[in-house]
Protein backbone atom coordinates (compact mmCIF):
# COMPACT_ATOMS: atom_id res chain seq x y z
CA UNK A 1 0.00 0.00 0.00
CA UNK A 2 2.92 2.36 0.74
CA UNK A 3 4.48 1.54 -2.60
CA UNK A 4 0.83 2.18 -4.03
CA UNK A 5 0.81 5.15 -2.35
CA UNK A 6 4.69 7.00 -3.39
CA UNK A 7 3.57 5.92 -6.90
CA UNK A 8 0.68 8.14 -6.73
CA UNK A 9 2.55 10.75 -5.20
CA UNK A 10 5.43 10.54 -7.90
CA UNK A 11 2.47 10.85 -10.55
CA UNK A 12 1.05 13.43 -8.96
CA UNK A 13 4.25 15.01 -9.08
CA UNK A 14 5.16 14.64 -12.36
CA UNK A 15 2.09 15.60 -14.51
CA UNK A 16 1.09 18.48 -16.10
CA UNK A 17 -1.70 19.85 -14.16
CA UNK A 18 -1.61 22.94 -15.56
CA UNK A 19 -1.56 25.00 -12.35
CA UNK A 20 -2.64 28.64 -12.84
CA UNK A 21 -0.22 30.71 -14.53
CA UNK A 22 2.21 33.07 -12.32
CA UNK A 23 1.00 36.41 -13.54
CA UNK A 24 3.98 38.31 -12.03
CA UNK A 25 6.16 36.99 -14.69
CA UNK A 26 3.89 38.96 -16.92
CA UNK A 27 4.57 42.06 -15.11
CA UNK A 28 6.14 44.04 -17.85
CA UNK A 29 3.92 43.54 -20.47
CA UNK A 30 0.75 45.61 -18.58
CA UNK A 31 -1.79 44.39 -21.20
CA UNK A 32 -0.62 40.44 -20.79
CA UNK A 33 -0.40 41.14 -17.22
CA UNK A 34 -4.04 41.76 -17.43
CA UNK A 35 -5.28 39.42 -19.41
CA UNK A 36 -3.41 36.56 -16.57
CA UNK A 37 -5.39 38.53 -13.88
CA UNK A 38 -8.65 38.06 -15.95
CA UNK A 39 -7.86 34.34 -16.13
CA UNK A 40 -7.43 34.04 -12.17
CA UNK A 41 -10.77 35.46 -11.75
CA UNK A 42 -12.33 33.29 -14.42
CA UNK A 43 -11.09 30.21 -12.28
CA UNK A 44 -12.12 31.44 -9.44
CA UNK A 45 -15.98 30.42 -11.12
CA UNK A 46 -17.57 27.00 -11.72
CA UNK A 47 -15.99 25.30 -14.09
CA UNK A 48 -18.19 26.27 -17.42
CA UNK A 49 -20.20 29.02 -16.05
CA UNK A 50 -21.03 31.84 -17.65
CA UNK A 51 -19.24 34.00 -15.52
CA UNK A 52 -15.85 32.09 -15.96
CA UNK A 53 -16.57 31.99 -19.64
CA UNK A 54 -16.61 35.89 -19.68
CA UNK A 55 -13.70 36.29 -17.75
CA UNK A 56 -11.44 33.92 -20.22
CA UNK A 57 -13.28 36.36 -23.15
CA UNK A 58 -11.82 39.10 -21.74
CA UNK A 59 -8.54 37.39 -20.89
CA UNK A 60 -7.97 36.46 -24.11
CA UNK A 61 -9.59 39.76 -25.80
CA UNK A 62 -6.60 41.33 -24.20
CA UNK A 63 -3.52 39.42 -24.70
CA UNK A 64 -4.93 36.80 -27.90
CA UNK A 65 -1.37 35.21 -27.41
CA UNK A 66 -2.01 34.12 -23.53
CA UNK A 67 -2.60 30.18 -24.20
CA UNK A 68 -3.48 29.44 -20.76
CA UNK A 69 -6.95 31.23 -21.02
CA UNK A 70 -7.54 29.25 -25.15
CA UNK A 71 -7.42 26.21 -23.30
CA UNK A 72 -8.79 26.76 -19.63
CA UNK A 73 -11.64 28.31 -21.85
CA UNK A 74 -11.74 24.90 -24.14
CA UNK A 75 -12.22 22.63 -20.98
CA UNK A 76 -15.92 22.51 -20.16
CA UNK A 77 -16.75 22.22 -23.63
CA UNK A 78 -14.54 18.91 -23.92
CA UNK A 79 -16.25 17.34 -20.69
CA UNK A 80 -19.73 18.58 -21.82
CA UNK A 81 -19.46 16.75 -25.75
CA UNK A 82 -18.96 20.18 -27.49
CA UNK A 83 -16.35 19.21 -29.49
CA UNK A 84 -16.07 21.01 -32.06
CA UNK A 85 -15.85 24.00 -30.15
CA UNK A 86 -13.12 22.71 -28.17
CA UNK A 87 -11.13 21.65 -30.54
CA UNK A 88 -10.90 25.29 -32.08
CA UNK A 89 -10.15 26.41 -28.60
CA UNK A 90 -7.47 23.98 -28.14
CA UNK A 91 -5.88 23.93 -31.75
CA UNK A 92 -4.98 27.79 -30.82
CA UNK A 93 -3.43 27.22 -27.70
CA UNK A 94 -1.23 24.24 -29.22
CA UNK A 95 -0.69 26.86 -32.19
CA UNK A 96 0.81 29.44 -29.60
CA UNK A 97 2.52 26.68 -26.77
CA UNK A 98 2.63 23.52 -28.83
CA UNK A 99 5.60 22.08 -26.22
CA UNK A 100 2.80 22.74 -23.34
CA UNK A 101 -0.08 21.49 -25.23
CA UNK A 102 0.55 19.33 -27.90
CA UNK A 103 0.59 15.91 -25.05
CA UNK A 104 -2.77 17.44 -23.51
CA UNK A 105 -4.63 17.35 -27.07
CA UNK A 106 -3.68 14.14 -27.58
CA UNK A 107 -4.88 12.62 -24.46
CA UNK A 108 -7.61 14.50 -24.54
CA UNK A 109 -8.46 13.05 -28.35
CA UNK A 110 -7.74 9.65 -26.85
CA UNK A 111 -9.57 9.79 -23.45
CA UNK A 112 -12.67 11.64 -25.38
CA UNK A 113 -13.28 10.77 -28.84
CA UNK A 114 -10.95 7.60 -29.59
CA UNK A 115 -9.11 9.72 -32.01
CA UNK A 116 -6.26 7.23 -32.04
CA UNK A 117 -4.62 8.67 -35.35
CA UNK A 118 -5.19 12.14 -34.08
CA UNK A 119 -3.75 11.08 -30.80
CA UNK A 120 -0.77 9.60 -32.31
CA UNK A 121 0.04 12.58 -34.67
CA UNK A 122 0.21 14.81 -31.42
CA UNK A 123 2.28 12.71 -29.00
CA UNK A 124 4.78 12.01 -31.98
CA UNK A 125 5.24 15.55 -32.61
CA UNK A 126 5.54 16.69 -29.26
CA UNK A 127 8.61 14.08 -28.81
CA UNK A 128 10.23 15.51 -32.10
CA UNK A 129 9.70 18.61 -30.60
CA UNK A 130 11.46 18.30 -27.15
CA UNK A 131 14.29 16.74 -26.09
CA UNK A 132 13.25 16.09 -22.74
CA UNK A 133 10.54 13.70 -21.53
CA UNK A 134 6.95 14.31 -22.57
CA UNK A 135 5.79 13.68 -19.46
CA UNK A 136 1.91 11.74 -18.57
CA UNK A 137 -1.34 12.43 -19.51
CA UNK A 138 -3.90 14.83 -17.72
CA UNK A 139 -5.19 12.06 -15.26
CA UNK A 140 -2.01 10.72 -14.46
CA UNK A 141 -2.73 7.23 -15.43
CA UNK A 142 -0.40 6.88 -17.92
CA UNK A 143 3.19 8.12 -19.42
CA UNK A 144 2.67 9.64 -22.59
CA UNK A 145 4.55 6.73 -23.85
CA UNK A 146 2.16 4.37 -23.09
CA UNK A 147 -0.87 6.26 -24.21
CA UNK A 148 0.67 6.37 -27.57
CA UNK A 149 1.19 2.14 -26.84
CA UNK A 150 -2.45 2.04 -26.62
CA UNK A 151 -3.61 4.25 -29.73
CA UNK A 152 -1.07 1.89 -31.57
CA UNK A 153 -2.80 -1.00 -30.31
CA UNK A 154 -6.61 -0.29 -30.55
CA UNK A 155 -5.74 1.11 -34.79
CA UNK A 156 -4.26 -2.67 -35.04
CA UNK A 157 -0.64 -2.17 -34.96
CA UNK A 158 0.26 -4.64 -31.96
CA UNK A 159 3.92 -5.31 -33.27
CA UNK A 160 4.65 -1.16 -32.60
CA UNK A 161 2.55 -1.15 -29.41
CA UNK A 162 4.59 -3.76 -27.97
CA UNK A 163 7.70 -2.47 -29.12
CA UNK A 164 6.84 1.04 -27.21
CA UNK A 165 5.57 -0.76 -24.05
CA UNK A 166 9.19 -3.13 -23.62
CA UNK A 167 11.03 0.24 -24.89
CA UNK A 168 9.32 2.61 -21.98
CA UNK A 169 9.23 -0.41 -19.89
CA UNK A 170 12.83 -1.56 -20.06
CA UNK A 171 14.47 1.81 -19.83
CA UNK A 172 16.55 3.04 -17.16
CA UNK A 173 14.47 4.71 -14.26
CA UNK A 174 11.35 3.69 -16.19
CA UNK A 175 8.55 4.65 -14.59
CA UNK A 176 6.08 2.07 -14.56
CA UNK A 177 2.52 3.13 -14.20
CA UNK A 178 -0.70 1.95 -12.03
CA UNK A 179 -1.69 0.18 -15.39
CA UNK A 180 1.05 -0.70 -17.44
CA UNK A 181 1.12 -4.02 -17.43
CA UNK A 182 -2.17 -4.91 -17.42
CA UNK A 183 -2.50 -3.31 -20.52
CA UNK A 184 0.59 -5.27 -21.86
CA UNK A 185 -0.70 -8.92 -20.41
CA UNK A 186 -4.10 -7.88 -22.25
CA UNK A 187 -2.43 -7.10 -25.85
CA UNK A 188 -0.53 -10.89 -25.23
CA UNK A 189 -3.65 -12.41 -24.08
CA UNK A 190 -5.55 -11.29 -27.31
CA UNK A 191 -2.66 -12.16 -29.98
CA UNK A 192 -2.47 -15.51 -27.94
CA UNK A 193 0.57 -15.28 -26.20
CA UNK A 194 -0.67 -16.40 -22.89
CA UNK A 195 2.32 -17.55 -21.13
CA UNK A 196 3.47 -14.06 -21.42
CA UNK A 197 0.01 -12.95 -20.52
CA UNK A 198 -0.21 -14.39 -17.22
CA UNK A 199 3.68 -13.43 -16.81
CA UNK A 200 2.95 -9.41 -17.28
CA UNK A 201 -0.86 -9.99 -15.39
CA UNK A 202 1.15 -11.64 -12.66
CA UNK A 203 3.16 -8.40 -12.30
CA UNK A 204 0.16 -5.78 -12.77
CA UNK A 205 -0.71 -7.67 -9.64
CA UNK A 206 2.58 -7.66 -7.51
CA UNK A 207 2.56 -3.95 -9.23
CA UNK A 208 -1.04 -2.95 -8.35
CA UNK A 209 -3.12 -5.53 -6.46
CA UNK A 210 -6.03 -3.47 -6.80
CA UNK A 211 -8.03 -4.26 -9.81
CA UNK A 212 -11.03 -7.67 -10.53
CA UNK A 213 -9.94 -6.78 -14.52
CA UNK A 214 -6.67 -8.38 -14.01
CA UNK A 215 -7.81 -11.44 -12.29
CA UNK A 216 -10.44 -11.96 -15.35
CA UNK A 217 -7.71 -11.80 -18.07
CA UNK A 218 -5.70 -13.79 -16.02
CA UNK A 219 -8.41 -15.93 -15.72
CA UNK A 220 -8.98 -16.06 -19.53
CA UNK A 221 -5.10 -16.94 -20.60
CA UNK A 222 -5.10 -20.00 -17.68
CA UNK A 223 -8.56 -21.09 -19.10
CA UNK A 224 -6.72 -21.24 -23.03
CA UNK A 225 -3.28 -23.02 -21.66
CA UNK A 226 -6.28 -25.60 -19.75
CA UNK A 227 -5.06 -24.66 -16.13
CA UNK A 228 -8.54 -25.18 -15.32
CA UNK A 229 -8.18 -25.06 -11.49
CA UNK A 230 -6.11 -21.87 -11.92
CA UNK A 231 -9.06 -20.12 -14.42
CA UNK A 232 -11.80 -20.70 -11.74
CA UNK A 233 -9.97 -19.49 -8.75
CA UNK A 234 -8.38 -16.62 -10.52
CA UNK A 235 -12.23 -16.06 -11.98
CA UNK A 236 -13.81 -15.90 -8.19
CA UNK A 237 -11.27 -13.73 -7.44
CA UNK A 238 -11.93 -10.96 -10.45
CA UNK A 239 -15.61 -11.39 -8.99
CA UNK A 240 -15.07 -11.01 -5.31
CA UNK A 241 -12.43 -7.49 -6.17
CA UNK A 242 -15.23 -6.34 -8.34
CA UNK A 243 -17.84 -6.64 -6.06
CA UNK A 244 -15.88 -5.00 -3.36
CA UNK A 245 -15.39 -2.16 -5.74
CA UNK A 246 -12.17 -2.39 -6.92
CA UNK A 247 -12.00 -2.19 -10.56
CA UNK A 248 -11.36 1.01 -12.31
CA UNK A 249 -13.18 4.00 -12.84
CA UNK A 250 -12.44 7.37 -14.69
CA UNK A 251 -14.69 10.27 -13.88
CA UNK A 252 -15.81 11.44 -17.40
CA UNK A 253 -14.80 8.79 -19.79
CA UNK A 254 -14.63 4.45 -20.13
CA UNK A 255 -11.02 3.36 -19.78
CA UNK A 256 -9.16 1.23 -22.58
CA UNK A 257 -9.51 -2.86 -22.10
CA UNK A 258 -12.29 -2.03 -19.15
CA UNK A 259 -14.45 -4.96 -17.85
CA UNK A 260 -17.64 -4.86 -16.08
CA UNK A 261 -19.14 -6.77 -13.83
CA UNK A 262 -21.68 -8.79 -16.25
CA UNK A 263 -18.85 -10.06 -18.36
CA UNK A 264 -17.29 -11.96 -15.21
CA UNK A 265 -20.91 -12.90 -14.19
CA UNK A 266 -20.70 -14.22 -17.87
CA UNK A 267 -17.61 -16.09 -18.31
CA UNK A 268 -18.40 -17.58 -14.51
CA UNK A 269 -21.81 -18.86 -15.97
CA UNK A 270 -19.67 -20.25 -18.70
CA UNK A 271 -17.26 -21.89 -16.26
CA UNK A 272 -20.05 -23.57 -14.29
CA UNK A 273 -22.37 -24.72 -17.60
CA UNK A 274 -18.97 -26.58 -18.54
CA UNK A 275 -18.68 -28.53 -15.30
CA UNK A 276 -22.11 -29.59 -16.26
CA UNK A 277 -21.69 -31.11 -19.91
CA UNK A 278 -20.40 -34.66 -19.65
CA UNK A 279 -17.65 -35.09 -21.48
CA UNK A 280 -18.31 -36.68 -25.14
CA UNK B 1 -43.80 57.54 -9.90
CA UNK B 2 -43.39 59.18 -13.48
CA UNK B 3 -39.43 59.70 -12.79
CA UNK B 4 -38.79 56.21 -11.39
CA UNK B 5 -39.66 54.93 -14.77
CA UNK B 6 -36.70 54.98 -16.57
CA UNK B 7 -34.81 53.46 -13.76
CA UNK B 8 -37.71 50.50 -13.70
CA UNK B 9 -36.78 50.17 -17.80
CA UNK B 10 -33.06 49.54 -16.61
CA UNK B 11 -33.16 47.21 -14.16
CA UNK B 12 -35.83 45.60 -16.41
CA UNK B 13 -33.82 45.52 -19.17
CA UNK B 14 -30.42 44.53 -17.49
CA UNK B 15 -32.19 41.68 -15.97
CA UNK B 16 -33.23 40.51 -19.26
CA UNK B 17 -29.67 40.93 -20.23
CA UNK B 18 -28.12 39.03 -17.38
CA UNK B 19 -30.41 36.25 -18.22
CA UNK B 20 -28.88 35.76 -21.32
CA UNK B 21 -25.74 35.82 -19.41
CA UNK B 22 -26.33 32.96 -17.39
CA UNK B 23 -26.45 30.39 -19.54
CA UNK B 24 -23.36 27.92 -18.62
CA UNK B 25 -21.56 25.83 -21.75
CA UNK B 26 -23.41 23.34 -22.41
CA UNK B 27 -26.67 24.16 -21.14
CA UNK B 28 -29.59 23.29 -23.05
CA UNK B 29 -33.13 25.28 -22.13
CA UNK B 30 -36.58 24.52 -23.04
CA UNK B 31 -36.96 25.19 -26.58
CA UNK B 32 -40.91 24.29 -27.54
CA UNK B 33 -40.42 24.06 -31.22
CA UNK B 34 -38.67 20.71 -30.78
CA UNK B 35 -38.95 19.44 -26.95
CA UNK B 36 -41.58 17.70 -25.16
CA UNK B 37 -43.54 19.68 -22.92
CA UNK B 38 -44.19 16.85 -20.62
CA UNK B 39 -40.35 16.10 -19.84
CA UNK B 40 -40.11 17.90 -16.23
CA UNK B 41 -37.34 18.54 -14.21
CA UNK B 42 -37.52 18.10 -10.38
CA UNK B 43 -35.21 20.87 -9.60
CA UNK B 44 -34.58 24.38 -11.08
CA UNK B 45 -33.13 24.52 -14.33
CA UNK B 46 -29.58 26.36 -12.89
CA UNK B 47 -29.37 22.98 -10.63
CA UNK B 48 -29.21 20.85 -12.99
CA UNK B 49 -26.11 19.01 -12.49
CA UNK B 50 -23.45 17.22 -14.97
CA UNK B 51 -23.27 13.73 -15.34
CA UNK B 52 -19.24 13.67 -14.17
CA UNK B 53 -20.19 15.45 -10.77
CA UNK B 54 -18.11 13.93 -8.09
CA UNK B 55 -16.97 14.10 -4.48
CA UNK B 56 -17.59 12.79 -1.20
CA UNK B 57 -20.96 13.13 -0.85
CA UNK B 58 -22.01 13.05 -5.09
CA UNK B 59 -22.68 9.67 -7.19
CA UNK B 60 -22.25 10.11 -10.54
CA UNK B 61 -24.77 9.41 -12.94
CA UNK B 62 -24.84 5.60 -14.54
CA UNK B 63 -26.74 2.98 -16.33
CA UNK B 64 -28.21 0.07 -15.24
CA UNK B 65 -26.21 -3.11 -16.09
CA UNK B 66 -23.23 -0.47 -16.80
CA UNK B 67 -22.10 0.73 -19.78
CA UNK B 68 -21.93 -2.57 -21.20
CA UNK B 69 -26.12 -2.94 -21.14
CA UNK B 70 -26.13 0.49 -22.62
CA UNK B 71 -24.09 -0.95 -25.49
CA UNK B 72 -26.52 -3.52 -25.98
CA UNK B 73 -29.33 -1.43 -25.88
CA UNK B 74 -28.16 0.36 -28.83
CA UNK B 75 -26.53 -1.76 -31.13
CA UNK B 76 -29.34 -4.26 -31.03
CA UNK B 77 -31.49 -1.67 -32.27
CA UNK B 78 -29.02 0.03 -35.00
CA UNK B 79 -29.59 -1.02 -38.01
CA UNK B 80 -27.94 1.11 -41.38
CA UNK B 81 -26.17 -0.10 -44.00
CA UNK B 82 -22.62 0.08 -44.97
CA UNK B 83 -21.91 3.25 -46.42
CA UNK B 84 -18.52 4.79 -47.06
CA UNK B 85 -19.29 8.62 -46.64
CA UNK B 86 -21.27 8.29 -43.01
CA UNK B 87 -17.77 8.56 -41.30
CA UNK B 88 -17.18 10.94 -37.86
CA UNK B 89 -18.91 11.65 -34.52
CA UNK B 90 -22.34 12.14 -33.89
CA UNK B 91 -22.87 13.37 -30.40
CA UNK B 92 -26.77 13.31 -29.15
CA UNK B 93 -26.57 15.96 -25.92
CA UNK B 94 -29.78 15.58 -23.45
CA UNK B 95 -31.32 16.35 -19.95
CA UNK B 96 -31.75 13.52 -17.46
CA UNK B 97 -34.27 14.17 -14.66
CA UNK B 98 -34.29 12.80 -11.16
CA UNK B 99 -36.66 10.23 -12.12
CA UNK B 100 -34.13 8.88 -14.80
CA UNK B 101 -36.38 10.42 -17.71
CA UNK B 102 -34.75 11.90 -20.85
CA UNK B 103 -35.41 14.81 -22.76
CA UNK B 104 -34.54 17.77 -24.47
CA UNK B 105 -32.20 16.01 -27.18
CA UNK B 106 -29.77 17.84 -29.40
CA UNK B 107 -27.62 16.43 -31.74
CA UNK B 108 -24.02 17.84 -33.04
CA UNK B 109 -22.36 16.21 -36.24
CA UNK B 110 -18.34 16.60 -37.19
CA UNK B 111 -16.19 14.43 -39.54
CA UNK B 112 -13.00 12.96 -37.74
CA UNK B 113 -11.44 16.62 -38.59
CA UNK B 114 -13.79 18.00 -35.71
CA UNK B 115 -15.45 20.19 -38.72
CA UNK B 116 -19.10 20.48 -38.59
CA UNK B 117 -20.50 17.55 -41.46
CA UNK B 118 -24.16 16.64 -42.60
CA UNK B 119 -24.67 12.81 -42.08
CA UNK B 120 -27.73 10.82 -43.95
CA UNK B 121 -30.85 12.25 -41.76
CA UNK B 122 -32.18 7.93 -41.73
CA UNK B 123 -28.63 7.22 -39.60
CA UNK B 124 -29.05 10.44 -37.52
CA UNK B 125 -33.00 9.63 -36.91
CA UNK B 126 -32.26 6.35 -35.82
CA UNK B 127 -29.34 7.44 -33.41
CA UNK B 128 -32.02 9.21 -32.12
CA UNK B 129 -34.92 7.61 -31.46
CA UNK B 130 -32.71 4.92 -29.70
CA UNK B 131 -31.22 7.44 -27.71
CA UNK B 132 -34.80 8.45 -26.97
CA UNK B 133 -35.90 5.66 -26.09
CA UNK B 134 -33.34 4.43 -23.05
CA UNK B 135 -34.82 3.42 -20.16
CA UNK B 136 -32.08 2.71 -17.59
CA UNK B 137 -30.48 5.72 -16.94
CA UNK B 138 -29.31 6.48 -13.09
CA UNK B 139 -29.52 9.99 -11.71
CA UNK B 140 -26.70 11.40 -9.82
CA UNK B 141 -27.59 11.50 -6.06
CA UNK B 142 -26.81 12.89 -3.06
CA UNK B 143 -27.48 10.99 0.27
CA UNK B 144 -30.30 9.07 -1.05
CA UNK B 145 -31.95 12.27 -3.09
CA UNK B 146 -31.70 12.34 -7.19
CA UNK B 147 -31.24 15.36 -9.04
CA UNK B 148 -31.32 16.16 -12.81
CA UNK B 149 -28.11 16.07 -14.70
CA UNK B 150 -26.85 16.17 -18.57
CA UNK B 151 -25.66 13.77 -20.23
CA UNK B 152 -24.40 12.92 -23.84
CA UNK B 153 -23.47 9.92 -25.86
CA UNK B 154 -21.29 10.14 -29.08
CA UNK B 155 -21.46 7.83 -31.74
CA UNK B 156 -17.93 7.01 -33.34
CA UNK B 157 -19.17 6.18 -36.83
CA UNK B 158 -17.14 4.62 -39.20
CA UNK B 159 -18.74 3.77 -42.83
CA UNK B 160 -22.02 4.24 -41.34
CA UNK B 161 -21.33 1.65 -38.52
CA UNK B 162 -21.05 2.55 -34.93
CA UNK B 163 -17.45 1.76 -34.22
CA UNK B 164 -17.58 3.60 -30.46
CA UNK B 165 -20.20 4.22 -27.85
CA UNK B 166 -18.65 7.19 -25.71
CA UNK B 167 -18.53 8.58 -22.74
Amino acid sequence: MKKYGLLCLLALLSIKLFAPPNCEIYKRDKICYESCQEAMKAIRYWQGSSQSQQHFNRSIELCPGFAYSHMEKAVPFLKRGKFIQWKKMIDKAVELEPQEYLGYRGWCRLQFLRDYEGAIKDIERLKELVDYDIGFCQTGDYHLNIALALCYKEIGQIDKAKEIFEQHLTAHNAYIGLYDFYHLGVIEYETGAYQKAIEHLTRQIRENDYLGETYYFLALAHKALGNEQEYRSTLKTAKAYYQAGKFRTDTYTETIDKIYFVDIIEELEAANASLKTPPK
Amino acid sequence: MKKHIPLLLSILIAGCIDQGHHQDVGDIPFDRAMDDPDFNLCGEESSIKQYYVRGSDHKPAGYKGEKRALEEAITEQYVFPVSESESGYVTIRFVVNCRGQSGRFRVEKMDFNYQPKNFNPELVQQLLDITRNLNGWIPVSREGKTYDFYQYLTFKIRNGQIEKILP
